[in-house]
C-alpha cells in the first residue's frame, strides 16, 4: 500500500491503497461514489467515465500510481443542481432507459462540447463511439449533444 | 372497440392483485402514511402520493407507464408524486405463488397491468370524492378529483386528498368501478419524459451494484468452466495472501426444473472491498487446475457436426397441412432450399450481475436488480429449505434485463455464500463472467424446402429447425401454404440456453421471413403482395372453419392487422419508389406476446423496411421505416425508446461475431472481442404507431425480430446477394 493524492470534485484526498488500484473502485469503494459505474474493467465501455485536468478518462484504466495530485470530476461533481445544458438536454430528450450506461455518456458529451463547441455528426461519432449503450439510446444522445450545443452558444 | 361493457369491472375479481382495501396492507403504518388503501398507492397527510411500482425496471420504462396508468384515473400529476418499488415479502398479497405480478419479461408487464393499476387509481379516487363529499355533505357528483385534490363544483371549496386521507381510510371502497373513456384521456397517450432521468443525469439512480449496507462483505467468483468440470487442485495461498482478502468459500451447483432456476458451482473470494475481491478472483484464476469433463472437448465444430447429424434423424412434428410429398413430387416446378444460421448469443447488459444477501436466523433478506424477485424468491425458499414468510427481497430497478435476470444463478450464489460465511455479502460479477458464464440465445438452424406451382404459387414447404433448446422452437407459420410440414429437432447444448430479447421469436422468424421473401423473388412477385396474397388465403380459409381453438381464434383477430400494418408501412416506407441501383428495400413483418383470451388474440404487430446500400463489399442501413400495432400506446417516448432499443439490439449480431464455444467454454470475455452496436453504426430509424384505444399488447421485444430479415432481405434488393448466416460474412458492415 502506499499514498496518494488527489482532488476529487473540489476536494483533496489522500488515498491509502494500492498502486495498481484504479481509480474507478477508489470513487465506488472508497468514496462511495457510486455514479461513476464499472460496466467492463478494461476501457471498453466508457461507462467509467470521469474527466481528468479537463480530459475525458476511462477510470477503471488510471492505476492510482499514475494519477498522483490530479484534479478529477466525477458525474456528481459536474454541476450543483444537475443543470449543466448536457445535463438538461438529457432530461428534455429523454435519453435514458436503463441509464447505467449515462454518467459516462454525459462526461464524455461534456467533454465533446468543451472541445467542439458545435460538434458535425462525424464529430459527435468519435468522441461518443468510446460509449457502449446496450438499450440503444444512441439517436437521443445524438440528438441531446446538439440541443446542448444551442444551449450553450445561446 | 367499445369500453362501456369493459369499464365497469367488480374490483373484486382482482384479488390477489393488490388492488382489494384494507386486507394485506403494504406495510405496516410505520411510516406515518395517513392512508394506504392498496399495495400500490399511499397518501400522506401532507399530501405526498407514493406509487408503488411492482413490475421490474430493466429500462423498459414500466415505473414511468405504471405511474401513468395510476395518475389517470387517481388524477394526480407525475410532477408531484413519489415512486418505490415494491419489496417481495410476506405482505404482498398472493405472495405464495411463484409467478404473478413481480414477474417482468415477454413484454407482458403493460398487459398485466393495464386494467390492475387504472382499477387501483379509480378505486381511490373513488373514495377520496366520497370523503369530500361526506365532509361537505354535499352530493358525490358534485365533486371533482383534479392534481391531487378534491374540488366542489358549486363552490370554491376544495381539499387536498392528504386532508381527506384519514376519512377515507374509513370507507368501504365501491363495488364497481367506471374507468375512463380514452378521448378523456390527460396522460394516457401523452409523451411523457421517464421517471427516472432527473435522478440518472446527476448520477443518483440506484442500482444493486450500488448498494452499500454496513457491516457488508465483497465477493467475486470463479465458476466451474464447462458443464461437468471438476476441480483437480487449487493453490489459495497467494488469494489469501492478499491485503484485505479474508477468506475464499466454494459453493455447489443447484438445480432446478426449469431454465430459470439453477446456478453453478464454483469458489468466491471474499473481501473488504469490490477491486480486491476481483483481484483476489484472477489471482485463483490463475491458480487453478480444472479436469474440462465430457464437455471440455466440445466446440462450434462439434456443435454443427451434432446439428448435421440431426438433419437425418426423425424430427418432432409441430404442424402440418396437406401432403409436401406429393406436393413436391408432383405439383412443385420450381424449388429452393435454404438454411437460415445464428450462433450463441450472450446479453452484454450494462451493469453486471450482482445480488447482496443477508441469511441470518432463520431469515433471508436480499437486495438485487432482478426480473422477479417473487420467482427467485420461491426458488431459493426450496434451496435453503427456509419458509417464504422469512423472505425479504429488495428489488432495485437494473441496468438491462433483456431475459437474462430472470435466471436466478448470480441470486443463488450470493445466497449460498452467505449462509455459509454468516455474513452479509454482495457478490458483484465481472464483465468476463457475464460473457463467458451467461445464459445464451440458443444456437441454431432453420432448414427450408420451398416449392412453387407453375403458376407461381408456393405450394409446399417443408421446415425442419434444430435448436439447443426447446423454448421457442418451431415457427409460426402464418402465410397460407396448401401443403406444409413443420418440424423441430433439440440437441444437446454445450452452454446453458438463456431467454434473450424475443427468445425463439427472433430465430423464427429471421428463418420464416427470409424464406418467404426468397420464395417471393423466385416467384417474381413483390414480396410485399406476396405476403398480402398469402395472408388473405390464409384468413379466407380460417373465417370457413368453425370453432374457437387458439390457432383459429389468433388468426381471425391478428392476420387484418397484418394486412394494415402491411400496407401502412408500404406507404411510410415509400415501398416501390425509385432508387439507385446499389440500394434496396427488404421487408419483414412479425408478432410477439401473450395472445390470450386477455388481450382479445391480440398480440403487438411489427413490420419493418430496411432500405439497404451496398457498396464495394460494404453494406450499410440507410433507414429503418417501422409500423407498429400495440393497441393503446400508453407512452410514446417510451414506446418510440423500444422499438429504436430493440432494432439496434437485433442489429449487433449481423455485424458482429456471436459467442464462438472452444473446449467446452466460451472464447470471448469483454467487449474488445463480443463486440456491439456503437453510436456511429446506429442507422435512422422512422417509426409509426397504428392508432388504437385498445389493451397494450406490449413493446419491450416486439420490434427485434423483424430487423434481421428486414436487413437480409434489403441487402439481397440491393445487390443480389442472398445471406444466410449471422453475422453477415458476405459483406462488411460500413461501420463496424
Amino acid at each position: 500500500m502506499a499514498q496518494y493524492s488527489l482532488t476529487v470534485n473540489q476536494k483533496r484526498y489522500t488515498f491509502d491503497v494500492a498502486p495498481d488500484t484504479p481509480l474507478l473502485w477508489v470513487l465506488r469503494d472508497t468514496l462511495k461514489l457510486y455514479g461513476t459505474k464499472y460496466g467492463c474493467g478494461i476501457g471498453q465501455c466508457g461507462a467509467c467515465t470521469i474527466h481528468m485536468d479537463g480530459l475525458p478518462m476511462r477510470s477503471c484504466c488510471l492505476p492510482m500510481e499514475s494519477i498522483q495530485d490530479k484534479q478529477i470530476i466525477t458525474i456528481e461533481g459536474l454541476t450543483e443542481n444537475a443543470d449543466h445544458p448536457v445535463q438538461k438536454a438529457w432530461e428534455e430528450e429523454d435519453v435514458p432507459q436503463c441509464g447505467y450506461c449515462h454518467s459516462g455518456q454525459i462526461m464524455s458529451a461534456v467533454a465533446l462540447l468543451d472541445r467542439i463547441p458545435n460538434p458535425t455528426d462525424e464529430d459527435i461519432n468519435r468522441a461518443m463511439k468510446g460509449n457502449i449503450c446496450r438499450c440503444g439510446t444512441y439517436p437521443r444522445i445524438r440528438k441531446a449533444i446538439k440541443l446542448a450545443a444551442k444551449d450553450i452558444s445561446s | 372497440m367499445s369500453l362501456s361493457r369493459r369499464s365497469f369491472i367488480k374490483v373484486s375479481s382482482l384479488a390477489g392483485s393488490g388492488v382489494l382495501f384494507g386486507l394485506h396492507p403494504y406495510i405496516e403504518n410505520k411510516t406515518g402514511f395517513a392512508f394506504e388503501p392498496n399495495l400500490y398507492i399511499k397518501i400522506a397527510s401532507d399530501n405526498t402520493i407514493t406509487l408503488g411500482i411492482i413490475k421490474q425496471e430493466l429500462g423498459q420504462g414500466i415505473k414511468t407507464s405504471s405511474s401513468m396508468l395510476m395518475a389517470e384515473e387517481l388524477e394526480v400529476s407525475l410532477e408531484t408524486i413519489k415512486t418505490e418499488f415494491i419489496p417481495y415479502n410476506k405482505e404482498v398479497p398472493d405472495y405464495q405463488n411463484e409467478w404473478n405480478l413481480f414477474a417482468t419479461g415477454g413484454s407482458g408487464s403493460i398487459v398485466a397491468m393495464w386494467e390492475v393499476l387504472r382499477k387501483a387509481g379509480a378505486t381511490v379516487r373513488d373514495v377520496l370524492l366520497e370523503a369530500a363529499a361526506q365532509t361537505w355533505s354535499v352530493n358525490k357528483e358534485d365533486c371533482y378529483a383534479q392534481k391531487s385534490s378534491v374540488f366542489n363544483k358549486r363552490d370554491s371549496r376544495s381539499l387536498s386528498y392528504g386532508q381527506l386521507a384519514e376519512k377515507a381510510s374509513e370507507l368501504t371502497p365501491p363495488e364497481d368501478i367506471q374507468l375512463k373513456n380514452p378521448e378523456d384521456y390527460k396522460l394516457i397517450g401523452k409523451p411523457v419524459i421517464d421517471l427516472k432521468n432527473k435522478f440518472v443525469k446527476k448520477g443518483t439512480y440506484p442500482y444493486g451494484i450500488d448498494v452499500d449496507l454496513p457491516n457488508m462483505v465483497y465477493a467475486s467468483i470463479v465458476l466451474y468452466p464447462t458443464k461437468d468440470a471438476k476441480i483437480v487442485q487449487y493453490d489459495v495461498s497467494k488469494v489469501l495472501a492478499l491485503k484485505g482478502v479474508s477468506e475464499m468459500v466454494e459453493f455447489p451447483t443447484t438445480k432446478g426444473d426449469i431454465v430459470f432456476k439453477g446456478s453453478e458451482a464454483g469458489l468466491a473470494v471474499i473481501a473488504d472491498s469490490t477491486w480486491t475481491a476481483i483481484k483476489g478472483k484472477k489471482i485463483l484464476e490463475d491458480n487453478i487446475q480444472w479436469d474440462l469433463g465430457e464437455y471440455g472437448s466440445k466446440d462450434n465444430e462439434s456443435l454443427k457436426a451434432d446439428f448435421k447429424i440431426a438433419l437425418r434423424e426423425d424430427f418432432d412434428q409441430r404442424g402440418s397441412r396437406g401432403n409436401i410429398d406429393t406436393a413436391f413430387d408432383q405439383e412443385v416446378v420450381k424449388e429452393i432450399t435454404m438454411s437460415y444460421e445464428n450462433p450463441y448469443l450472450a446479453h452484454g447488459l450494462m451493469e453486471p450481475l450482482n445480488a447482496i444477501a443477508r441469511v441470518k436466523d432463520g431469515k433471508c433478506e436480499i437486495w438485487a436488480g432482478t426480473q422477479s424477485p417473487q420467482f427467485t424468491s420461491h426458488y431459493l425458499s426450496r434451496i435453503l429449505d427456509l419458509e417464504l414468510e422469512n423472505f425479504v427481497f429488495h428489488t432495485y430497478p437494473s441496468g438491462g434485463g433483456f431475459g437474462r435476470r430472470f435466471f436466478v444463478d448470480y441470486v443463488t450464489q450470493a445466497t449460498l455464500i452467505s449462509k455459509k460465511i454468516g455474513k452479509t455479502v454482495k457478490v458483484t460479477w465481472t464483465r468476463e463472467d457475464e460473457i463467458r458464464h451467461g445464459r445464451y440465445h440458443p444456437f441454431r438452424q432453420e432448414h427450408y424446402r420451398g416449392g412453387l406451382d407453375k403458376d407461381n404459387n408456393l405450394i409446399a414447404a417443408h421446415y425442419r429447425g434444430v435448436t439447443t433448446h426447446t423454448w421457442g422452437a418451431g415457427v409460426n407459420m402464418i402465410y397460407n401454404i396448401p401443403n406444409c410440414k413443420l418440424e423441430h429437432s433439440i440437441r444437446g447444448s454445450v452452454l446453458h440456453f438463456g431467454s434473450w430479447r424475443s427468445v425463439g421469436t427472433h430465430n423464427s422468424i429471421y428463418g420464416r421471413e427470409c424464406f418467404i421473401d426468397e420464395m417471393a423473388h423466385l416467384a417474381k412477385k413483390d414480396p410485399i403482395a406476396f405476403r398480402k396474397e398469402l395472408l388473405q388465403k390464409e384468413l379466407n380459409k380460417i373465417q370457413e372453419l368453425e370453432g374457437n381453438s387458439r390457432d383459429i381464434s389468433f388468426k381471425k383477430i391478428q392476420i387484418p392487422r397484418y394486412l394494415e400494418v402491411l400496407d401502412v408501412l408500404s406507404k411510410k416506407a415509400n415501398w416501390g419508389g425509385p432508387l439507385p441501383e446499389n440500394e434496396g428495400l427488404g421487408i419483414a413483418i412479425s408478432d410477439y406476446g401473450y395472445g390470450g383470451e386477455l388481450t382479445e388474440w391480440r398480440t403487438s404487430i411489427c413490420g419493418q423496411v430496411a432500405h439497404i446500400a451496398v457498396k464495394d463489399g460494404r453494406w450499410e442501413i440507410k433507414k429503418i421505416t417501422v409500423v407498429v400495432d400495440c393497441g393503446t400506446v400508453v407512452n410514446p417516448n417510451g414506446a418510440k425508446a423500444q422499438v429504436e432499443g430493440s432494432i439496434y439490439w437485433a442489429l449487433t449480431p449481423l455485424i458482429y461475431n456471436g459467442i464462438d464455444v472452444k473446449n467446452g467454454q466460451v472464447v470471448q470475455s469483454n467487449f474488445h472481442d463480443y463486440k456491439v452496436l456503437r453510436i456511429d453504426g446506429a442507422p435512422e430509424i422512422a417509426i409509426h404507431f397504428v392508432e388504437s384505444d385498445g389493451i397494450p399488447t406490449g413493446m419491450g421485444e416486439t420490434a427485434v425480430p423483424p430487423l434481421t430479415p428486414a436487413v437480409l432481405n434489403g441487402i439481397y434488393a440491393a445487390s443480389g446477394i442472398r445471406v444466410r448466416n449471422i453475422p453477415v460474412k458476405e459483406l462488411s458492415y460500413r461501420y463496424a
